[in-house]
């Protein structure tokens, strides 16, 4: 009868727990999150300038940003492993400011651990994205949306492409890790636009 | 002393200049032209691309006015061109009151910034100047390659998710097959 008399507590423990574990995964799949934030219809528009650092406040993230290139394979050159806590800029996108997509890429982990853009699925549409340029002033852009897509089938127009007004492409890796040379299978795209310049 | 005898030295100069009528030293010894610069533009007049930044191949669109502030009537009723080493010439016509126009970058115009100048009919030429910048467009085609640890795959909402609705479906039998046994008891 011991039995009988523990089935009664456990079931109440149960559904405590099954309760609030069902409400805990509904809360992080972002059910009362903000939605994806449609960008204002006013922006400004800076002259070129590099970045040399960029913040997300909500992420804590500060750091360093330096140019990066093109690789062989066609992908945009990730910065160096001893850099892993720097972004990237890929100097044949427009700077930031600039009409147009600015791309920077940063690493999410390494073996050792995780990196500047680890986070950023996390990030928020209306979250505030800062990134200060070589003249000292500083680009301050607001994320629309945190896109996820395979690597090798990405929107590639939407993500580069578009020059209807200054924006920022933040990207880095997400999705399931198959290690080896594939690493994970997607990356993480933040969009965000341009929504105030600040001079110094 | 110093100062008197440098003095000297620029007035030689300038009778040197003057003599030999060297033309790149002539222009730029102090004299009373106006130069087409930004500082000259007379109110009113102005031009603009947009975006101004664009990859060669673009369409742009161009925004001009020869008008000045205090001119009769206050709007554009004459053609002019807009010029610039991306785009070559372009026309741009009356439209609302200003000048408007559209041209395409060539796509094998060179990535760096070009000035683009508007030329007002009667007017210098560079009435009015602003800046394009060309990109090329060198686009990844593919996802850059940016972890390599593994800590940051999918997160666990789902494993959470599915765990919570077991547990509690599991409760609930529970649950139930208790309360019917101690209803049978």
């Amino acid at each position: 009868m011991a039995k009988g008399r523990l089935s009664g507590p456990l079931a109440v423990m149960l559904i405590a727990v099954g309760g609030i574990a069902t409400f805990a995964g509904v809360v992080q799949k972002g059910a009362f999150g903000p939605d994806d934030k449609p960008p204002p219809g006013r922006f400004p528009v800076m002259e070129p300038s590099e970045p040399v650092e960029v913040r997300i406040p909500s992420l804590k993230v500060d750091a360093p940003v330096h140019d990066v290139g093109l690789a062989d394979d066609g992908s945009i050159e990730v910065p160096a492993l001893e850099r892993h806590n720097q972004a990237g800029w890929f100097e044949k996108s427009p700077t930031p400011g600039q009409y147009g997509p600015a791309v920077l890429v940063g690493h999410a982990d390494t073996r050792d651990g995780p990196s500047i853009f680890h986070d950023l699925r996390k990030v928020r549409p209306g979250a505030r994205i800062e990134v200060e340029r070589r003249d000292d002033s500083v680009a301050i852009f607001e994320v629309n949306s945190v896109e996820k897509f395979a690597k090798n089938n990405q929107p590639i127009e939407r993500i580069y492409a578009d020059f209807s007004r200054p924006a920022l492409r933040l990207i880095t890796c997400g999705g399931e890790f198959k290690g080896g040379s594939i690493g994970y299978v997607d990356n993480i795209v933040v969009f965000a636009s341009l929504v105030e310049a600040k001079d110094d | 002393m110093s100062g008197r005898r440098s003095l000297a030295t620029v007035a030689l100069a300038a009778w040197i200049i003057v003599l030999t009528g060297a033309p790149a030293l002539a222009r730029a010894a102090p004299a009373p032209t106006p130069t087409p610069t930004v500082d000259a533009v007379p109110d009113g007049l102005f031009v603009e691309v947009s975006p101004s930044t664009a990859e060669a191949g673009q369409v742009v669109g161009i925004r001009a006015s020869c008008t000045e502030a205090d001119d009769d009537p206050p709007e554009d009723v004459e053609p002019a061109t807009v010029e610039s080493t991306a785009f070559g010439e372009v026309t741009v016509r009356p439209q609302f009151g200003h000048l408007t126009g559209a041209v395409t970058i060539p796509s094998d115009t060179r990535a760096r910034s070009y000035r683009v100048v508007l030329d007002c009919p009667g007017l210098f030429t560079g009435s009015a100047d602003t800046t394009i910048n060309v990109l090329n467009d060198v686009r990844p085609s593919r996802g850059p390659a940016t972890g390599f640890g593994g800590t940051a795959g999918d997160d666990d909402s789902t494993m959470v998710l599915t765990g919570g609705v077991v547990a509690l479906a599991a409760g609930l039998v529970l649950a139930v097959l208790t309360l019917r046994r101690r209803r049978a008891a």
